[in-house]
């Protein structure tokens, strides 16, 4: 804004004669777009605008500023779309239906937004001398977005400042939008000074208080926003089960993150705000150490007939690791594990599971045999243990009384109802003195009759 | 539904299709359902037991129970009459009985009985404590669901 200032003097002294006018007609450097807000004519640097499109029925984001009309597709690439209207609060028309809006596409350091303007009114090309700066005076928009003034064909532009209203100054921007009229009667850059009815300290406390409510609600909102996106994007619900997790997690999140960007995008964000939440050992063999420690949270049990309920056994990495054990600890016993999942594709494949090394040098090496073709897998005394079968834990099953339930990260993937009927289904089908398994980051809260023992990092459930 | 007892019946109910139907046949993705369901018009029923007891379905619809038995008898049949029924339960008999001779060569031990042939519109099948298994088969003359509900005898 400096450089025009310095500039308003020479335009002044230029203007009076008018060949130089045309000269300076002549040398057009400064092209700018034009269009209108509220009936009046603004512009927008060429240079910055990418193009211009009509679009509408834009993809509403929550928990965004009210200004943001939401994301748009824009040949692949989604983009944001702002209404410069709300955002300077000038009054828009209602929206009718499926209407297209007028939008000028601006990049702004690399990054795309979508501009909604009233009309696109034409290219204007200018001489950037006769750029005149902002006058105080202007109301309708905040001083600080604006370039400066230019007269063309007897119309007046205001020439907008969009590095300033998307850039590095885009956070101040929003706080100072936010609070609507306030900002608007302030007058501009730094005026704080000038008010003098508040002592300076007493406004920031004050400001200070209503930042830390704001942030507390901000907080609640993102974090049910991160709930839904779990729901949505990873079927992954958040219930009584996991809540603690999800809520600590949530915390370390805002730290890596940054609070403006809790939010969880695309599944990426899902798999990464999940990525510590999966037991041990998920959809792999079992490490010699966890082995160890499952095997001493195994209780006595003489029974001829050991029966394991095993849902969500996925590829089978888990009910064949099971299996091993159980055959370790309950050497006598005939055992049966039932293992249940709704992947048809993995189950299916289940039964082939082969152990690679090193795996195999491992602690499973007892339980194997050697293919054919020299691959390793679990001997038929261990497959013989396991039933896979193709199965929805919320229809009814048909399983014998149980004496373990091993059931890891299986019950946050089920809706709340779902939940519900699959846990009446483990009270029912548990023996007395069985024993339930669940992830290593869900926990039996708000559960009655059950009573929980640790061993290690193993956490086991009994009926009471 | 043990994995094992699955693709017998898919393999089957694909091959005696192509068999004596001819033309295109198609499988749909494969789902579970609980309990009970509707059935579309037409359903032939065989059940099974022994070492497994359960049932298989076979569902269509009038429209689509008439053109196949049409194809079938090599000649166009003008109503849902004795022959018709017949060469339903024919092709029921047939699918089933592929497969458990299937099963049997993988060691699993069972009966089946002849099958029954129910007709009618809004009929609802409901067996108690049994999930099935849906193969859904598309075929030149409509879409066949084989509802497959088997479980161990304890």
């Amino acid at each position: 804004m400096d450089k025009t200032t310095g500039q308003l003097t020479s335009v002044d002294t230029i203007e009076d004669t008018s060949d130089e006018r045309k000269e300076r007609i002549a040398t057009i450097d400064y092209k700018m777009v034009t269009f209108s807000l509220a009936g009046k004519d603004y512009a927008i640097d060429i240079m910055k605008v990418k193009e211009i499109a009509k679009a509408g029925r834009f993809t509403f984001v929550p928990n965004t500023a009210g200004f943001v009309l939401g994301v748009y597709n824009l040949r692949g690439d989604i983009i944001p779309i702002v209404d410069l209207r709300l955002f300077f609060n000038i009054p828009v028309e209602e929206r009718k239906g499926n209407e297209l809006e007028n939008m000028i596409i601006v990049s702004v350091e690399e990054q795309t937004f979508g501009v909604v303007v009233d009309a696109i009114d034409k290219v204007v090309g200018i001489q950037r001398a006769s750029i005149q700066p902002p006058h105080p005076l202007f109301g309708d928009i905040n001083i600080k977005y604006i370039y400066g003034v230019v007269e063309s064909n007897n119309r007046l532009y205001i020439l907008l400042d969009i590095d300033r209203i998307f850039g590095l100054k885009q956070h101040t921007a929003e706080s100072e939008v936010k609070p609507q009229n306030d900002a608007d009667v302030k007058a501009p850059d730094g005026s704080e000074d000038d008010v003098p009815s508040l002592p300076k300290n007493l406004v920031k406390e004050e400001t200070k208080k209503n930042e830390a409510s704001s942030v507390k609600e901000q907080t609640d909102f993102d974090y049910n926003f991160v709930v839904e996106g779990l729901a949505g994007l990873k079927k992954f619900y958040v219930t009584d089960i996991n809540e603690s997790w999800v809520k600590s997690r949530y915390n370390q999140w805002t730290k890596e993150r940054g609070i403006e960007k809790t939010q969880l995008v695309n599944e990426e964000d899902a798999n990464l705000f999940l990525s510590s939440f999966f037991s041990p050992h998920t959809a792999s063999f079992w490490s010699k150490s966890y082995a160890e420690s499952m095997y001493k949270a195994l209780p006595e049990n003489s029974a001829k007939q050991i029966n394991v309920w095993n849902p969500g056994c996925g590829k089978g990495y888990e009910s064949f690791s099971l299996a091993c054990l159980l055959k370790k600890r309950y050497p006598e016993s005939r055992i049966r594990i039932y293992a249940h999942d709704i992947d048809l594709l993995s189950v299916s494949n289940a039964q082939l599971l082969t152990v690679p090394p090193p795996h195999d040098q491992d602690w499973y090496a007892p339980f194997l045999t050697s293919t054919v073709s020299g691959e390793k897998t679990f001997s038929a005394e261990i497959k013989e243990m396991i039933f896979f079968e193709y199965h929805d834990c919320a229809n009814t099953s048909a399983m014998p009384n149980v004496d373990i339930i091993f059931c890891r990260d299986v019950l946050s993937l089920m809706p709340q109802d779902k939940q519900n009927s699959v846990f009446e289904d483990f009270e029912e089908k548990l023996k007395g003195n069985g024993i339930m398994i669940l992830g290593a980051n869900e926990i039996l809260t708000n559960r009655v009759n059950w009573s929980e023992k640790e061993y290690g990092s193993v956490t086991v459930y009994t009926k009471q | 539904m043990r994995v094992e007892y699955i693709n017998p019946f898919v393999e089957t109910a694909y091959n005696i299709l192509v068999e004596v139907l001819g033309g295109d046949v198609r499988r749909g993705d494969l789902y579970l359902k609980s309990t009970s369901m509707p059935v579309m018009g037409v359903a032939a029923l065989v059940g099974l037991a022994g070492d497994v007891e359960g049932r298989v379905l076979f569902d269509m619809s009038l429209d689509t129970a008439m053109k196949i038995a049409s194809r079938m008898n090599m000649e166009e049949l003008k109503t849902f009459d004795e022959l018709a029924k017949a060469t339903i339960t024919e092709l029921a008999n047939l699918i089933t009985a592929q497969a458990v001779t299937k099963l049997h060569e993988l060691g699993f031990k069972f009966d089946l009985t002849p099958p029954a042939l129910f007709t009618g519109e809004k009929m609802e099948i409901s067996d108690h404590e049994v999930e099935a298994l849906i193969v859904p088969m598309i075929t030149e003359q409509g879409k066949i669901e084989v509802n497959v509900a088997i479980r161990e005898r304890m």
